[in-house]
C-alpha cells in the first residue's frame, strides 16, 4: 500500500491542527509556586485530507500520544486550534463534543482495558448506538451484529466477554465499537503494539479494508516505522514534542532529511541477513522532558551540530519545493545553498 | 566449534503437581555453540522464555521440568538447587525484559553491582570498597555507560530504559559468563536504544568469546544479530538453522508466513500477508501439528501426528510438508 | 522533601490539634451538665450556680475557650473538678501505666505478628500458611472486649489463675496484653504476607536469583528490604493511635491508665482532664503520622523528589 503521488486536493482538510500545545505542570516547587513543566506538545501543526493516512511516528517522550489526547479532549490543549471540517473544536460545549465523537473515534493500544468485562462483545458494539439513540432495539442488535461479522468476529463470539477472546478479537471488537456510529477520523495510538506479530498483520490488513468500506481518514500513530511505512500515505516524526520532519511517507522513507529521521529510519532492524545497512546510532540518552536541551532539542545527539542549533530552535521549512518539510538549520541552510 | 549447551528433549508444565500441570514445552533439543548468537524468535505462547527459565531452574516452584539440558558435563535439570546458584551469574547469565523492575528500586547501582561482583568474581571475594569500585566502573564503561562514577550512586528509578538495561548487562557480566541468555531484551526500548544495546551484545560476543541466546518475536533484530535461529511455536521448534538460509529460504510454513507478517519491499511495492487464524491457548492444543489450522499445506496427516524433527546438513525442519526453496509464493496464503 | 512541603505538613498537623480541642471543648460543654454530673440532681440550685460560676461555666462558650486556649499556650490545662487538682497533673500520674501497656503490646504485636506474616508468604498455600490465616481471621474478628472479657472468665474466674482487675503483679499484665495484641497481631500478620506476597516474585527477585543468589539470601538481601517499607509506615502509624485504643481494654480489666481516667472523666464531665488526654492522644497520632510521612520518603528512593524520571 504506497502512497502514490497526490493530485492536489480541492477540498479543505478533514482534520486541521495549529500549534497545538499541551503543557503539564508537576510538583508542588515550594512557597513561590515554581512548578515544573513539561511540555508534552510544543506546538504541532498538521492536516489530514480525507481519505488519507496520517502516520505519527516517534519514540518515548515525542508527545505523539498526547497530541491524540489533545485532539480528543482528553487532555483540553493548552492552546493552538484543532479544527475538524470547518468547526473549531475549542468552542464546542460538552453537548457537542458528544455529538463530535460519532465523528471522531479512537482505538488505544491495550484492548482489554478498553472494553468493559462484565459486558458481552455484541452488547458493548450496541452500547453507543443506544446513547446516541441510533434506530430500535432490533436494528441495533442487527448493525452491531453485520459489523461484528465484517470485522471477522463470528457469530459464536458475539456472546464471549472480553477476557474469553485472544489479544487480536479483543482488538477487533473495540474497532467495531469505533466504527458502529460510523465516524469520519478514526485515530489509533498504537494499535498493533500488544498483538503477537501475526496478529498485527491482521489487524493492519483489517485496518486497511475498513478504511475502503467507511470511507475513513485515519491517523495512525506508533513507534513501529515499518508499520507506518507500509500504512500511512503522509507522516509526521516527532521529538520531545515538537515535528522534526514532516511529508510523504514514501518520500521520507526514500530519502530521510532530518538527522533524527535518518538515525530512527537506519534503526529499524531488517529481516534480511546479508543486507548491510549502516546503523546511525544516536550517542546519549532519549532527553528529559523536564529539562529539554536549549534551542533544538535533538542537539545533543545530532551529529550535524553547529552553533545556532545549541540556541535557536529551527522552524519546519519545506525542501526541495515538496510537501516535504524540515526542522533542520543545517539542512535548511544547505537547500538554500543550492 | 564447541558445544556449550545442549537441550535434549526438554519439556516443561506449570501447575500445582505434576499429574495436573499443565505442559507448555514438549520437548526442545538444540544445542548453543561456543561464542555463537543464538535466536530463539517465537509469538506470545511459544515457550520461547519458559524454556531458558527452565535451564537455569527459573521458571518458578510450579515448573515440572523433565529432559536434560547439559552444560560442562552436568545435566542442569536434575542439578541441586545450591550447585545451580554458583552457575547463575558465573558461567550463565541472563538479563530479562524489563531492565527498569529488573533492578531492586531501594539500592542504588552500587550495592547492586557490589553484591554481583563479590558474589561471582572470585578474585573481589573479600575486596575492599576502592577495588570493588574500580571493578564496577570497568565493567561500566564496557558497556557503555557514561560518567560511570556518578551512575553508581544512583538508584534504579534515576536511570532510563536504556542505561538499566547496561547496568543489567554490566552486572551480569561480573562473573564472565560463556553464555548469556537474553529474554527479549529489547522490547521495551526505544528503536534507537534497540540498536545500541544489540550492538554492544554483539560487541560484547565478539570480544569475550561469549555465546549469547537471543529471546526475541522480532525477525528483524535476529536477522541483524544472530548467527544462527530456532523458530518456535506452542512449545516446539519448528526450523533451525543458520540465519542466513533460513531467512533466504524458510522450510517450515509458519517461518514463511512470520516473515511476510511483516512489510517487506518485494517487487519495489510493499507487501503484508498475515497468517489467518489465532495462536492456540496451550490448554487447548490441536492433535497432530500445532500450526495446522492455520498452514496452507494442511493435509490429513498433519492433524493425525505431531511432525518429527528432520536434521539435514545443520538445519532443521519439522514439518510434513516442509517448503522446499523452488517452490514459489503462490502456494502461500492466509487458510481461513 | 523540601522545606516547604515539610512546614506545610507541620501547619496541617498543628491546624487537626486544633480543631480536634476545639470540637472536643464544644461536644463536652453542650452534651450535659457538669455541675449536676458533680453535685447530683438532689442539690440546692444554688449551689449548682455557684459551681458553674466558679468554673467559669456560665460564660459564653467561646469566651470559655478563648481563656482555655490562653492558659493551653502557658501550659495550664486546667483544673480537674474533682480536688481542683492540676488537670496535666493527673493524667500524667497514670500515663506510666498505660505506656506500659502499649509497649508490652507493641513488642508483642510486632514480635509475633510480623514474622508469623513474613512466615507465611514464604510457603504460601501449605498448611501452615493456611493455619495462620485461618486463626488470624478468627482474631481480628472478635472485638477485643470480647476477647478480655472471654479471657477474664477462662482465667480469672473459672480456673482463678489469673487475677482480673489492677495492675500490681506481673501477672496483671498478661491478660490484658494479650486482648490488645491478639487483634493486632493478627492484622500485622496478614498485612506482613501481603506486602511480602507483593515483592517475592517481582522481577527483580528474578534478577537476584540469576545473579547466583540462593532463594533465602534473595529474601533477605532484596524481598524484605523492600516488604519493609510499607510494613514500616503502618507499624508507624499504629503506635501512635495506640493510647487510644488501650481505652476499651483498660476498662475491662479496670487498669488504671489513661483509657480508664478518661472514661471516667467523660462520666463525670471532669472537663480540664477529659480536654487534656484528647490533646495529648490527638498530638500524639498527628506526631507519629508526621514522622511517618517524613520517614516514607528516606525509606523509599522513589519518594523523593530529585531529578527522578
Amino acid at each position: 500500500m504506497n502512497s502514490q503521488l497526490r493530485s492536489v486536493e480541492p477540498l479543505e482538510p478533514l482534520l486541521s491542527v495549529r500549534n497545538l500545545r499541551l503543557t503539564f505542570r508537576y510538583g508542588f516547587g515550594g512557597w513561590f509556586g515554581n512548578r515544573r513543566h513539561v511540555h508534552a506538545v510544543d506546538g504541532v501543526s498538521f492536516d489530514v485530507a480525507r481519505g488519507e493516512v496520517l502516520g505519527i511516528v516517534g519514540e518515548s517522550s515525542s508527545g505523539k500520544s498526547s497530541v491524540a489526547k489533545s485532539i480528543l479532549n482528553i487532555h483540553p490543549p493548552s492552546s493552538g486550534q484543532v479544527v475538524f471540517d470547518g468547526e473549531d473544536l475549542d468552542t464546542l460545549s460538552s453537548h457537542e463534543w458528544r455529538d463530535m465523537r460519532r465523528e471522531i473515534q479512537y482505538v488505544f493500544q491495550d484492548p482489554l482495558g478498553a472494553l468493559d468485562p462484565r459486558m458481552t462483545v455484541l452488547d458493548q458494539v450496541i452500547e453507543p448506538l443506544t446513547i446516541h439513540s441510533i434506530g430500535n432495539t432490533i436494528e441495533r442488535r442487527r448493525q452491531a451484529h453485520d459489523l461484528l461479522g465484517a470485522v471477522g468476529l463470528m457469530t459464536e463470539s458475539h456472546g464471549k466477554y472480553p477476557h474469553e477472546l485472544s489479544g487480536g478479537q479483543r482488538q477487533r471488537v473495540v474497532l467495531a465499537r469505533a466504527l458502529i456510529l460510523k465516524p469520519r477520523l478514526l485515530i489509533c495510538d498504537e494499535p498493533v503494539s500488544a498483538l503477537d506479530v501475526s496478529i498485527q498483520a491482521q489487524v493492519i490488513q483489517l485496518l486497511e479494508e475498513l478504511k475502503k468500506t467507511f470511507d475513513l481518514s485515519i491517523v495512525f500513530i506508533s513507534h513501529d516505522l515499518s508499520l507506518i511505512r507500509y500504512f500511512c500515505d503522509t507522516m509526521v516524526v516527532m521529538y520531545l514534542g515538537r515535528i522534526v520532519e514532516s511529508g510523504s511517507t514514501a518520500e521520507i522513507f526514500a530519502n530521510p532529511r532530518h538527522p533524527y529521521t535518518q538515525a530512527l529510519i537506519s534503526a529499524i532492524p531488517v529481516a534480511e541477513p546479508g543486507l548491510k545497512h549502516d546503523v546511525i546510532a544516536l550517542q546519549g540518552e532519549p532527553p528529559n522532558p523536564f529539562n529539554p536541551p536549549t534551542g533544538c532539542h535533538f542537539h545533543p545527539r545530532c551529529r550535524l551540530q553547529e552553533t545556532i542549533c545549541r540556541s535557536v530552535y529551527p522552524d519546519l521549512e519545506p525542501v526541495d519545493g515538496s510537501a516535504l518539510r524540515v526542522a533542520c538549520h543545517v539542512v535548511t541552510s544547505r537547500h538554500q545553498d543550492q | 566449534m564447541s558445544t556449550i549447551l545442549d537441550f535434549i528433549d526438554l519439556k516443561v508444565a506449570f501447575g500445582p503437581s505434576q499429574p495436573l500441570a499443565l505442559p507448555v514445552v514438549h520437548g526442545v533439543d538444540f544445542s548453543v555453540e561456543a561464542g555463537e548468537i543464538m535466536g530463539l524468535v517465537g509469538e506470545s505462547g511459544s515457550g520461547k522464555s519458559v524454556t531458558c527459565l527452565a535451564a537455569l531452574n527459573l521458571a518458578g516452584p510450579q515448573a515440572h521440568i523433565s529432559g536434560k539440558v547439559r552444560f560442562d558435563g552436568k545435566n542442569l535439570v536434575t542439578l541441586p538447587e545450591r550447585e545451580m546458584s554458583k552457575l547463575r551469574g558465573r558461567e550463565l547469565a541472563m538479563i530479562f525484559q524489563d531492565p527498569m523492575s529488573s533492578l531492586n528500586p531501594v539500592k542504588t547501582l552500587r550495592s547492586q553491582m557490589f553484591e554481583a561482583i563479590k558474589l561471582n568474581n572470585p578474585a573481589f571475594l573479600n575486596a575492599r570498597r576502592r577495588a570493588l569500585t574500580a571493578e564496577a566502573i570497568r565493567l561500566l564503561e564496557e558497556v557503555g555507560i557514561p560518567e560511570p562514577i556518578t551512575r553508581l550512586s544512583a538508584y534504579p528509578h534515576q536511570l532510563s530504559g536504556g542505561m538499566s538495561q547496561r547496568a543489567m548487562i554490566a552486572m551480569m557480566l561480573a562473573g564472565s559468563p560463556t553464555l548469556l541468555i537474553a529474554d527479549e531484551p529489547t522490547t521495551a526500548l526505544d528503536v534507537t536504544i534497540q540498536a545500541q544495546i544489540l550492538r554492544l551484545l554483539r560487541g560484547l560476543s565478539d570480544e569475550r568469546g561469549m555465546a549469547i541466546i537471543l529471546i526475541t518475536h522480532d525477525l528483524g533484530v535476529i536477522a541483524e544479530t544472530c548467527d544462527r535461529v530456532a523458530v518456535m511455536y506452542c512449545g516446539r521448534i519448528v526450523e533451525i538453522g543458520d540465519v542466513a538460509s533460513v531467512f533466504s529460504s524458510p522450510a517450515h510454513p509458519y517461518t514463511r508466513g512470520l516473515l511476510k507478517s511483516r512489510p517487506r519491499l518485494d517487487q519495489g511495492d510493499l507487501q503484508l500477508t498475515p497468517i489467518g487464524g489465532t495462536v492456540p491457548s496451550p490448554y487447548d492444543l490441536p492433535s497432530g501439528c500445532a500450526f495446522a489450522p492455520r498452514c496452507s499445506k494442511v493435509s490429513e496427516t498433519c492433524a493425525e501426528a505431531v511432525p518429527p524433527f528432520n536434521i539435514a546438513d545443520d538445519r532443521g525442519v519439522a514439518c510434513f510438508h516442509p517448503v522446499e526453496a523452488a517452490e514459489t509464493d503462490d502456494a502461500e496464503g492466509a487458510a481461513q | 522533601m523540601n522545606l516547604a512541603v515539610i512546614s506545610i505538613k507541620i501547619f496541617r498537623a498543628m491546624i487537626t490539634v486544633f480543631l480536634l480541642v476545639l470540637f472536643v471543648f464544644v461536644i463536652l460543654r453542650l452534651s450535659g451538665d457538669p455541675a449536676v454530673q458533680m453535685l447530683g440532681l438532689e442539690v440546692d440550685p444554688s449551689a449548682l450556680e455557684a459551681f458553674r460560676h466558679r468554673w467559669g461555666l456560665d460564660r459564653p462558650v467561646w469566651q470559655q475557650f478563648l481563656s482555655f486556649f490562653w492558659n493551653f499556650m502557658h501550659g495550664d490545662f486546667g483544673q480537674s473538678f474533682i480536688g481542683g487538682r492540676d488537670a496535666l497533673g493527673v493524667v500524667l500520674e497514670r500515663l506510666p501505666k498505660t505506656l506500659w501497656l502499649m509497649g508490652l503490646t507493641t513488642i508483642f504485636t510486632f514480635g509475633l505478628g510480623i514474622p508469623a506474616g513474613i512466615y507465611a508468604s514464604l510457603h504460601r498455600n501449605t498448611i501452615a500458611d493456611r493455619a495462620i490465616m485461618g486463626l488470624t481471621v478468627a482474631s481480628f474478628s472478635l472485638p477485643n472486649f470480647v476477647v478480655g472479657i472471654i479471657l477474664i472468665m477462662v482465667f480469672g474466674v473459672v480456673f482463678r489463675l489469673l487475677p482480673t482487675s489492677g495492675s500490681e503483679t506481673v501477672w496483671h499484665y498478661i491478660m490484658p496484653v494479650v486482648t490488645m495484641a491478639t487483634a493486632d497481631a493478627a492484622i500485622f500478620a496478614r498485612f506482613s504476607r501481603s506486602a511480602m506476597l507483593e515483592v517475592l516474585y517481582s522481577p527483580y527477585m528474578r534478577t537476584a536469583r540469576a545473579k547466583g543468589l540462593m532463594w533465602g539470601q534473595a529474601v533477605r538481601r532484596h524481598a524484605l528490604p523492600n516488604a519493609s517499607i510499607p510494613i514500616v509506615t503502618v507499624g508507624g502509624i499504629y503506635v501512635g493511635r495506640q493510647i487510644a485504643a488501650a481505652t476499651i481494654t483498660e476498662n475491662v480489666f479496670a487498669w488504671p491508665g489513661i483509657g480508664k481516667l478518661l472514661v471516667t472523666s467523660v462520666q463525670t464531665r471532669d472537663l480540664a482532664v477529659v480536654q487534656c488526654i484528647v490533646i495529648l492522644v490527638g498530638l500524639t497520632m498527628v506526631v507519629t503520622n508526621l514522622l511517618v510521612d517524613l520517614a516514607y520518603g528516606w525509606l523509599d528512593p522513589r519518594t523523593r523528589t530529585g531529578d527522578g524520571k
